[in-house]
């Protein structure tokens, strides 16, 4: 008997966000950023065997499951004061990189370029335009009139039999879209082009992590791939080559398409380096360690406080009392019990779910502040700092692609023109270009390394009796994640995972104080209150960990659009 | 028999820490357990893809997917859906979130790169409970052994030998231990 039945796998533990705007004079006036699932990996982390919780916490989230198995590791080092092989620390940070460069090229393409490219106008497009234009940004060699002729085809293909499934999501025609036809066609022919590049980026995290997204290799006290040169199932000169090779095809892709495509598309919307800075306090972690104790790194971290680049303050090492010191958590307006603001490591995680409240509880999501402040995380901040540190790279790269930029928009824009909507997505682009090079330098020191004699790659880990206490933190691709533990007598007595999203994504706190994401959107212009494109494109800019819907209301309150928004 | 050099890969979906949503990494287990299985099969426990899903499809000439799946039933009903089923879904709502995978939005996406496997199984279960914990109802663990049974029979079906392992090597999964050693 044939049943009629909806393919709908259930909603899966990360959730989703919820973005409440009141939109007034066509602009948004108050906004609300809420997370409507509860995660509660703290509760089932409790008496388990802190080596082993690393297994769980990358299954906090099906995508960003790396990052946490690697946070977790770093926490449980910490609290015992273990350092890992040399080796260790690079295989580490391949995975790392790879796996960020792999995030980077994902989100711009494919899950929020649509946000400003129209697909349907690309088929406008003329392919000998099209490739006059694209051989003016960059020496692509898949930048050919054949090239796009071919992806002009076959998106007309798609549309003429209807299944134009995964831009499903695209607002077409939107009065706030105005690429012309030819950009469009450019930028959706490297939205197919990036889907081969992303995913040799990710063969590199499978190669060495065994497996993704859950990676199998990683151990309390290093990695658990054995090197010898000469035996075939473990790292040798084979395996080393093949991820070098991968890597250097993601370099080009991002050198010569992602980031030029950034600056150019960024360029043609000037507008938008204007809206969404919102929370100007920025913090990223150090990241991609140079030595076994986690001193010197080749990614900055730090603080910058009301935008002021004069006001950076270094992190500096694993351990970090600066950073150790300075974060809590509140959850007076979260659907938590009771109204504190506490230390990670005096946390506890008590679900209490109330009504969504204007004025009082409504979200899943913690307020995490630094010495009492919101902060933003993200590729932004670490580029920011970077800058206002002085570190060489970065404001090259910077400098030089808002000259670009400003050749483009044919006005001058300056480094305060990043605070902003594109500026996140400008930031990101240029992280890309960092760690595609840094990957390939952290090979290079594991190559040599190896090259000395030096196969360790394990350092076996001892808990002592007692209590110890230790954090983790790693520069993600979405900012500053941090995992906390407290261990007592070789077990977990408490455990906190404090992550980008919530940093950019939590709550008001006890003083009232609007998170990174409601505090980007005040101000932003909203053309048609049914279809709000601009809010999205904000949110979107901070590489949401949430798929979020929005709702739009009038300043009575009024639900006037309720828009899933993905 | 013919020869086979086909790719197929098995796939179980859904979160190991959210209940019965871990019924897909489960079955895959106990299929390890039960069966000789051909190295050119793949088994990929994915946890909750994103739009990666696509990517991981594509070029595979046959898939089997184990997720819970909503539909009407009790918990540990089975729901056996075909390719074009799965396309064709009315109703089913297109998700590109970061988290929620869609099978139907990577068979398209899988589609728009020439390379979708034309040979789809997902075997669906009825979820109980979904939330936070760890462990299964009685009515999804009752019906893992037949949805593994299922696998193999499809397995068979695509031509491939999988005789049943003369001593089960069945042990509890990783995260329902106590510790995992």
């Amino acid at each position: 008997m044939a049943q009629r039945i909806v393919v709908d796998p259930v909603t899966r533990i990360e959730g989703h966000l919820r973005i409440d705007v009141e939109v007034d004079g066509g602009k948004v006036r108050n906004s609300w950023s809420s997370g409507q699932m509860w995660r509660g990996i703290e509760v089932i982390l409790q008496g388990r065997d802190p080596r082993e919780a690393w297994l769980f916490t990358q299954r906090i989230c099906g995508v960003c499951t790396t990052v946490h198995a690697i946070a977790s590791v770093r926490a449980v080092e910490n609290a015992i004061g273990l350092e890992i092989p040399l080796n260790a620390q690079y295989i580490r940070n391949l995975m790392l990189a790879a796996h960020g460069l792999h995030d980077h090229i994902v989100h711009f393409y494919h899950l929020s370029a649509l946000d400003w490219v129209d697909v349907t106008s690309a088929l406008k497009g003329d392919p000998n335009k099209t490739a006059q234009l694209a051989e003016s940004l960059s020496p692509w060699q898949g930048n050919s009139r054949r090239e796009f002729q071919k992806v002009k085809d076959k998106l007309a293909d798609f549309v003429a039999s209807g299944q134009l499934g995964i831009f499903t999501n695209g607002y077409w025609n939107h009065p706030a879209m105005h690429l012309s036809p030819e950009v469009n066609l450019l930028a959706v022919t490297h939205y197919f082009q990036a889907l081969e590049y992303q995913r040799k980026a990710n063969q590199v995290v499978a190669t060495l992590g065994s497996k993704t997204p859950n990676i199998q290799n990683l151990a309390v006290g290093g990695v658990a791939n054995a090197i010898n040169l000469d035996n075939l199932t473990t790292i040798n000169m084979d395996v080393l080559y093949k991820i070098k090779d991968l890597l250097a095809e993601v370099r080009t892709f991002v050198e010569q398409v992602y980031v030029p495509d950034v600056i150019a598309i960024g360029a043609m919307y000037p507008e938008w380096l204007g809206y969404g800075a919102g929370v100007t306090n920025y913090m990223a972690v150090p990241d991609l360690p140079l030595d076994a104790a986690g001193t010197k790194f080749d990614l900055p971290g730090g603080t910058i406080m009301n935008g002021d680049l004069a006001t950076v303050k270094p992190i500096t090492h694993f351990g970090d009392p600066y950073f150790k010191e300075n974060v809590s958590e509140c959850i007076a307006r979260a659907w938590y019990d009771g109204d504190w603001t506490r230390h990670p490591y005096e946390e506890e995680t008590v679900p209490k779910y109330t009504d969504f409240q204007d004025d009082g509880k409504y979200s899943w999501v913690k307020a995490p502040r630094f010495d009492g402040h919101p902060m933003q995380v993200g590729p932004l901040a670490q580029m920011l700092i970077g800058y206002a540190s002085g570190d060489a790279t970065i404001k090259t790269e910077v400098d030089s692609a808002l000259a670009q930029a400003s050749a483009i928009a044919n006005t001058k824009l300056t480094p305060a023109v990043l605070h902003s909507t594109l500026g996140r997505h400008l930031a990101r682009a240029l992280r890309a270009k960092l760690l595609a090079s840094l990957a390939l330098k952290h090979w290079d020191l594991l190559a040599a390394n190896i090259g000395k004699g030096d196969y360790t790659t394990y350092n076996k880990p001892e808990l002592p009796k007692g209590e110890q206490r230790g954090f983790g933190f790693h520069e993600a691709p979405r900012g500053t994640l941090s995992h906390w533990v407290v261990i007592k007598d070789g077990r977990i007595a408490n455990y906190q995972a404090v992550v980008p999203s919530t940093w950019n994504a939590g709550p008001r706190d006890a003083k009232g104080q609007l998170g990174p994401y409601e505090a980007s959107l005040l101000g932003n212009p909203v053309a048609d209150a049914e279809h709000p494109l601009e809010v999205v494109r904000t949110v979107h800019s901070f590489d949401p960990c949430l798929a979020c819907a929005v709702h739009t209301h009038d300043p009575h309150g009024h639900e006037v659009a309720r828009v899933k928004a993905l | 028999m013919e020869t086979r050099t086909r790719r197929t890969a098995i796939l179980g979906l859904g979160s190991v820490l959210m209940g019965d949503d871990a019924a897909g990494p489960h079955v895959l287990r106990r299929l390890e357990a039960e069966y000789e299985l051909p190295p050119e099969v793949e088994l990929l426990d994915l946890g909750t893809p994103g739009p990666e899903l696509a990517y991981i499809i594509e070029g595979l000439d046959a898939l089997i997917v184990i997720d819970t799946i909503k539909a009407p039933g009790e918990p540990g009903e089975l729901h056996l859906l075909r390719r074009e089923e799965i396309l064709s879904g009315q109703g089913a709502p297109d998700r590109l979130s970061p988290h929620d995978p869609s099978l139907r939005q990577a068979l398209v996406a899988a589609s728009l790169l020439g390379r979708s496997p034309q040979d789809v199984l997902l075997i669906g279960l009825v979820p109980g409970e979904s939330n936070l914990g760890i462990g299964l109802s009685p009515g999804v663990r009752a019906a893992l052994w037949g949805a593994t049974a299922l696998v193999a029979a499809e397995l068979e079906r695509l031509g491939y030998e999988v005789p049943r392992r003369k001593e089960g090597v069945w042990g509890e999964a990783w995260w329902e231990r106590e510790d995992v050693g």
